[in-house]
């Protein structure tokens, strides 16, 4: 399988802390990637390294062959990688619809196509500020695509959503990647929609890479147990 | 054809401004000259400041920089259109090195940054007296063939330059300049290069600014430091907020409020500068996104408005 994205020997130093610690990572093409960890075990700063939010203090990191690590945010997303954040982040003010305008790029997917995708349709007129948990991390979501990426990282996605919100966006993620044929890469708590969803996950702990396998290898990694997941 | 009503809109209030300057008495007819430049002059601010959010303290400095390339332009036998290209282009790359400085800073850091450069702007405008002749400024020679022509090329400049902020709201730098107001970091991460972006705003401001110097310039005769020290490009900063940062005529009614109050009531610099004050408190109290932004948030009230 093609790799998109390869990260080697990554790290993220803040002050005296490694919050990523030559973390090693190859994403295949057209699949859904999991990070999990304990809160404070790098993976909102790992997805950050990807993005462009941060830069990494060591390593490298290639989008189709090509090194991103380095790049500004901008660029990182005109190189393939989009992002959406832990606490909501649109254009609160805004419609839906210009909020999907602001982001698009040459070649973007029509705005109709993303808000099908994200079951969104209704709400393409409506300030966003006034739209639902649920459908603010979903037009997240939208936006993300809007800017045509290969590779989709959504940080926290199922945050505040009731179970059926979260089993509705696990749908939405799967045909991303069925039917659009990206890359996700995610990082989530909600451990039932990780296990049901990802195609493979990594354990990350203190900024390391703890594990890595299938959803039933993570499930019964010794060391995930201990250190994550419990008895 | 919807795209069309807001240049329509600028069309008839250049014409009536056009018209209220040559029926009134001169006193007023200065007045509104003042106004009529300062709308240039803001109308480049609310490019960066408006549009951008960013809070440029700077732009009194390109309105000098404007009319001192002008002046030096013809006194040293230039004609007209030679003086006014090179107001706008040495404007244009005061705001490229400030830009390329402070357009990575953020906020106050910028705001800062841009009044520091006009304080060094001012002094040397104020010290470099084998140029500019100091404190006592520089006779400035007529360029125009008429008084006359003033007369309309005011109005005229006054409504290009709002049609050129309408324009540029529409554009995609416009967009994108928005996009950082309104969060600069989602900005970034939707793919707008934001720094390039508060770049690009930031010489089209000092650009227009640059125009406005050799229009006040002209209009004056003679120009000196004090027309353009910090405290101006301050002022004009509270005239963007006053008018309603962002929105096209916001320059026009800002300029209005903050050159015509204390002019029309002919007050003394120091205690214009208290009304100024005062004006911008209450206005920032009752209508925070300014006045034009009242009268939009009155519009929006109104039955049957459609955005």
């Amino acid at each position: 399988m093609t790799v998109l994205l390869r990260v080697e020997g990554v790290s993220k130093v803040f002050g005296g802390l490694r919050a990523v610690d030559e973390m090693d990572l190859s994403v295949p093409a057209g699949t859904v990637f999991g990070v999990i960890g304990p809160n404070g075990s790098g993976k909102t700063t790992f997805l950050g390294l990807l993005s462009g939010t941060h830069k990494a203090d060591g390593g490298r990191i290639t989008l189709e062959g090509q090194r991103i690590d380095g790049l500004a945010a901008h660029l990182t997303v005109r190189a393939g990688i989009a992002r959406t954040f832990q606490t909501t982040r649109l254009f609160a003010g805004w419609t839906l619809g210009a909020n999907l305008a602001a982001a698009a790029r040459p070649g973007s997917p029509p705005p109709d196509d993303v808000l099908a995708l994200t079951g969104l349709t209704a709400r393409t007129g409506q300030v966003c500020a006034s739209l639902s948990n649920a459908e603010q991390r979903l037009a997240m979501i939208a936006v993300a695509l809007a800017t045509r990426p290969k590779l989709l990282l959504l940080d926290e996605p199922a945050v505040g959503m009731s179970p059926p919100e979260a089993a509705s966006l696990s749908r939405t993620i799967a045909r991303i990647r069925d039917e659009l044929g990206l890359s996700v890469l995610i990082v989530e708590h909600n451990m039932h929609l990780m296990m049901n969803l990802a195609d493979r996950i990594v354990a990350m702990n203190a900024g390391r890479k703890l594990a890595e396998g299938t959803p039933g290898e993570i499930r019964s990694n010794p060391d995930v147990i201990a250190s994550y997941l419990g008895t | 054809m919807k795209g069309a009503w807001p240049y329509v809109g600028i069309a008839v209030v250049t014409l009536a401004m056009w018209a209220l300057l040559v029926s009134v008495n001169a006193f007023y007819a200065g007045v509104l000259a003042s106004i009529l430049i300062w709308t240039v002059a803001t109308s480049g601010l609310n490019v960066i400041a408006g549009l951008g959010g960013y809070p440029s303290l700077v732009q009194g400095a390109f309105y000098g920089i404007g009319a001192y390339a002008s002046a030096l332009a013809l006194i040293h036998g230039q004609n007209l259109w030679v003086a006014t290209l090179l107001a706008v282009v040495s404007a244009g790359l005061a705001g490229l090195l400030i830009g390329l400085v402070f357009a990575r800073t953020r906020g106050q850091y910028f705001g800062m940054g841009t009044l520091f450069f006009g304080v060094v702007v001012a002094l040397v405008l104020t010290n470099w007296t084998g140029l500019t002749q100091g404190p006592l400024g520089l006779m400035v020679p007529f360029g125009f063939a008429t008084n006359d022509q003033l007369d309309w090329i005011v109005p005229l400049s006054a409504g290009a330059s709002l049609a050129l902020v309408q324009a540029l709201g529409t554009s995609r730098l416009g967009l994108r300049l928005v996009t950082v107001r309104a969060d600069e970091d989602l900005a970034e991460h939707i793919g707008v290069p934001t720094a390039r972006t508060k770049l690009a705003g930031l010489v089209i401001s000092a650009m227009i600014g640059g125009f406005a110097g050799m229009l006040i310039a002209q209009y004056n005769g003679t120009i000196s430091p004090d027309l353009f020290d910090q405290t101006v490009g301050f002022v004009m900063f509270v005239a963007v907020a006053v008018g309603g940062a962002g929105r096209v005529l916001g320059p026009l009614v800002g300029s209005a409020f903050i050159v015509g109050v204390p002019d029309v009531l002919n007050l003394p610099s120091g205690i214009g500068l208290l009304v100024v004050g005062v004006i911008f408190v209450v206005i920032v109290i009752v209508v925070p996104d300014g006045l034009m932004g009242g009268v939009d948030a009155i519009r929006r009230r109104l039955p049957g408005f459609r955005a």
